[in-house]
């Protein structure tokens, strides 16, 4: 390259350049063991939805997990209405995040294991530990999050490994491979710790509003909207353009969703730990929907699916008054969603077997 | 395209492998001007035609200047040249300032006056090309410096992408002679190249960013406050700036080093100033010396026969820096501030000379007030207006305690222990030290504070403060 006084020689060159790297690689490493677990490092949005969990510690011994469509479309408390009396009656919270993936609900799940106990024996109280699961949230987060906390102090190697898991045949090869490199990206800036120290030293504060929104009228992490005006609208383009009859469209499982599970259940202080797949409902539906098998054969026994996304069997969710916009239920929706969940899945108990109380 | 954008890193690898390979001086000086102007096209193809346009013409009427010796013609030509630079600069920048200004004087006189609206796209970096295109028809007229015969080597003159969009503004006299011959670069050349680039990395991203959200929250509610709160922002405020503009310029310098250009030093430790004229001399010195060799100097400088003469150059001069910086008054006042300031000081100094014995403490007075009066005066230039500017004044005098809010009290100390930090890089030869370091020692530990750097790095869009400019 250069070429005067003291010029660099081809191998000095790739020498430096070789030692740069491993200087870079060390002082990342030191600097990664000294933060700890980044996935508490604060994040929009899950950073709150975390405080809402710390602050729901011990009252709440069910939660469920995804991404917007669950964290609109799930009201706990009507779940827990729904299931009262049963062997599996709980207390529930929504622990899911808008934007989320399944990499982000496998991590939050964890966290919310961590400081799991057991509910204390009584007549009347929670009984049953259950993971609700979102089946049909993507692989990654969405890419408007690419270089953001949320992504980067959340892809350790776990995360990869369950999105290339994750492979979707309808998806396509090129897509699938997209997937795989988004992960990997995320990754590669998680073991950089880009941004983390940062993080740590100038950390933001948590929008105390937004948690105090995620709590009030019992809401338990759920954020649940009432109609919008300004997508009427669109929203009767929609029903009025639907076709009359929807396509099925059969739907397998990908080894990503039993290895979810399985690690759950590992990682789980509390014993038996019950756990729901949920497919929440799109107004796509109204074009096709996926059907999947009545459940997922785990290591641990089965896992029952319930699928919302079924316009030929719940054609009561696709009505105009029970829609936010066109991928989210409204409040009123959200609760006759969440009510014909519990029923289903009532239902499939009665048929398959209850869990038992869960123990630590 | 920023230079801590990923992007940039990307564009600037490809630039240098493709550059250092060529052989040919005009090869290479080819390739810089089409990589120039495809970095400025990334902000707006549109004004990369402008700046082209603008480029030429002043190449054109600089040539046409020298070839004649008919005064009147002379004097045309540069006039042209003046109106044109001087005319984009008023247009994209000054239009709705001028406007509205010209408005709010007519309403108080009870005058309704309604003008056009547009909207105007500020091109980035226009003070600064124009000024830089600006300097070197003058300099020309006033026959320092022959014209560049070639069109290409004056368009990569006016387009160098390092210094393009925010400086350092570069004088064709120190330029142009580099062009001549193909540039060259040693091994201390790129060591000291990669350590300015990791310094202005490490300024602008690890400290300036890292502060911003802080006093952006102060500056945007400061009624709601404290007075301990508010005097700290302005504290951070100071160090933001400095180490935004600074670490913008020492990474331009260090991509100018790489290709083997050198420009001029911007910054030299202004904080350390032990006085107003002192601080003009270590802050953004190419503005400044450009604003003394263009506008203080025409003005007649300080070889007048009366004293209030030269101050009136002074406050003019400053006034009209302080303009450059913003289409608003605040940005006026705070260049009049400068301005007065530098008034007092010369009027003090000439009344009450320093003997031998006082010169140490009134050096440490002096650093403290002039430190103290330029974290004042930040406030003029980062307030978005004046009622705000006012109550933060009123803060860092202690004359209002303000409200309840408050931000994290270790932020205080933030710039006291970075100002000790660079007194004893100084006083310590850091740099020097840090170059003599054999080139694996050197590496392992350019490294390391790279992975020190990216783990800093806030996340989110926080473009230079000065490409506003």
């Amino acid at each position: 390259m250069p070429n005067s006084a003291g010029p660099f020689r081809k191998g000095e060159f790739v020498k430096a350049g070789f030692l740069a790297t491993a200087g870079f690689v060390l002082c990342a490493a030191a600097i990664h063991g000294a933060l700890g677990d980044p996935f508490r490092l604060y994040a929009s949005l899950r950073s709150e939805q975390l405080e809402v969990m710390d602050r729901l510690q011990g009252s709440s011994f069910s939660s469920a997990f995804g991404s917007s469509h669950v964290h609109n479309g799930f009201d706990p408390a009507t779940f827990d209405r729904g299931m009262a009396g049963t062997p599996a009656q709980s207390s529930t919270e929504n622990m899911a995040i808008p934007g989320g993936s399944q990499v982000e609900q496998r991590a939050t799940a964890l966290e919310y294991l961590r400081s799991l106990h057991a509910p204390h024996a009584s007549p009347n109280g929670p009984k049953s530990c259950m993971v609700l699961l979102e089946l049909g949230a993507g692989a990654n987060i969405g890419t408007m999050f690419m270089v953001h906390p949320r992504t980067i102090n959340l892809y350790d190697w776990h995360g990869v490994r369950l999105v290339s898991e994750l492979t979707d045949s309808q998806l396509g090869r090129r897509r699938n491979m997209g997937r795989v490199v988004f992960a990997a990206a995320g990754s590669a800036m998680y073991y950089m710790n880009v941004g983390m120290v940062s993080n740590r030293i100038f950390k933001p504060d948590v929008d105390e509003e937004t948690v105090k929104s995620l709590l009030a009228n019992d809401r338990r992490g759920a954020e649940l909207m009432s109609s919008d005006p300004r997508n009427q609208a669109s929203l009767k383009r929609v029903f009025d353009s639907a076709p009359k009859v929807s396509q099925p469209v059969p739907t397998e499982l990908e080894p990503g969703n039993y290895a979810l599970v399985d690690e759950l259940r590992a990682a789980s202080p509390v014993h038996p730990l019950a756990f729901v797949y949920v497919q929440m409902p799109m107004m796509a539906d109204m074009e096709s929907y996926p059907v999947y098998p009545d459940h997922l054969q785990s290591a641990g026994g089965p896992v029952p699916i319930i699928n919302l996304a079924r316009p030929d069997v719940h054609p009561e969710l696709y009505q105009l008054q029970y829609w936010h916009d066109d991928a989210h239920l409204n409040d009123h929706g959200a609760e006759l969603a969440t009510a014909i969940a519990a029923n289903e899945l009532k239902s499939w108990y009665a048929a398959h077997g209850w869990p038992s109380a869960c123990k630590e | 395209m920023l230079f801590v954008d990923l992007k940039f890193f990307v564009f600037f690898a490809v630039v240098l492998t493709i550059y250092w390979s060529l052989r040919s001086n005009g090869a290479r000086k080819n390739f810089i001007l089409l990589a120039s102007y495809y970095f400025y096209g990334s902000w707006d193809w549109r004004f990369a035609g402008m700046l082209l346009l603008l480029s030429a013409a002043d190449w054109w009427f600089a040539l046409r200047l020298s070839q004649t010796a008919d005064q009147r013609a002379r004097k045309i030509y540069v006039t042209a040249s003046l109106t044109m630079n001087l005319g984009v600069l008023a247009f994209f920048k000054y239009f709705h300032f001028f406007l509205s200004s010209a408005q709010a004087l007519a309403d108080s006189f009870k005058l309704h006056l309604s003008g056009p609206t547009l909207r105007i796209i500020l091109p980035v970096g226009v003070s600064f090309f124009t000024f830089q295109s600006l300097s070197y028809t003058i300099d020309v007229y006033r026959r320092e410096i022959p014209p560049v015969e070639s069109l290409r080597d004056y368009l990569m003159f006016a387009s160098f992408f390092p210094q393009l969009v925010a400086g350092p503004i570069v004088r064709p006299r120190y330029f142009v002679p580099q062009m001549s011959e193909a540039r060259t670069i040693d091994r201390g050349q790129i060591k000291a190249a990669l350590y300015l680039f990791l310094l202005g990395y490490i300024k602008k991203v690890c400290i300036a960013d890292n502060l911003s959200p802080y006093v952006d929250r102060v500056f945007n509610h400061p009624a709601t406050y404290s007075g301990f709160a508010s005097i700290t922002a302005v504290w951070l405020y100071t160090i933001q700036i400095f180490c935004d503009f600074s670490g913008y310029s020492d990474m331009a310098i260090a991509v100018a080093a790489l290709l083997g250009y050198k420009l001029v030093l911007n910054f030299d430790a202004p904080y350390l100033a032990v006085s107003i004229q002192d601080f003009w001399r270590r802050w953004h010195i190419s503005l400044s010396t450009w604003i003394r060799d263009y506008i203080y100097i025409s003005l007649g400088g300080s070889r007048n026969k009366y004293r209030i003469r030269t101050y009136f150059n002074l406050l003019v001069t400053m006034l009209a820096g302080g303009l450059w910086h913003g289409a608003a008054w605040t940005f006026v006042a705070w260049g009049g501030a400068h301005g007065a300031a530098q008034v007092v000081h010369q009027e003090f100094k000439r009344q009450f000379p320093p003997t031998p014995a006082q010169e140490p403490w009134r050096k440490a007075i002096s650093w403290f007030l002039t430190l103290n009066f330029v974290c004042m005066a930040w406030i003029l230039f980062r307030a978005p207006n004046f009622s705000t500017a006012t109550l933060m004044a009123r803060r860092y005098l202690f004359l209002d305690h303000g409200g309840a809010d408050v931000i994290p009290l270790w932020l205080a100390f933030v710039g006291p222990v970075l100002l000790v930090c660079q007194w004893m890089m100084r006083r310590y030869r850091f740099e020097g030290r840090s170059l003599s370091l054999s080139l694996p020692w050197f590496a392992l530990a350019y490294g390391a504070v790279w992975a020190l750097a990216i783990g800093m790095m806030p996340l989110g869009y926080r473009p230079f403060i000065y490409f506003q400019f």
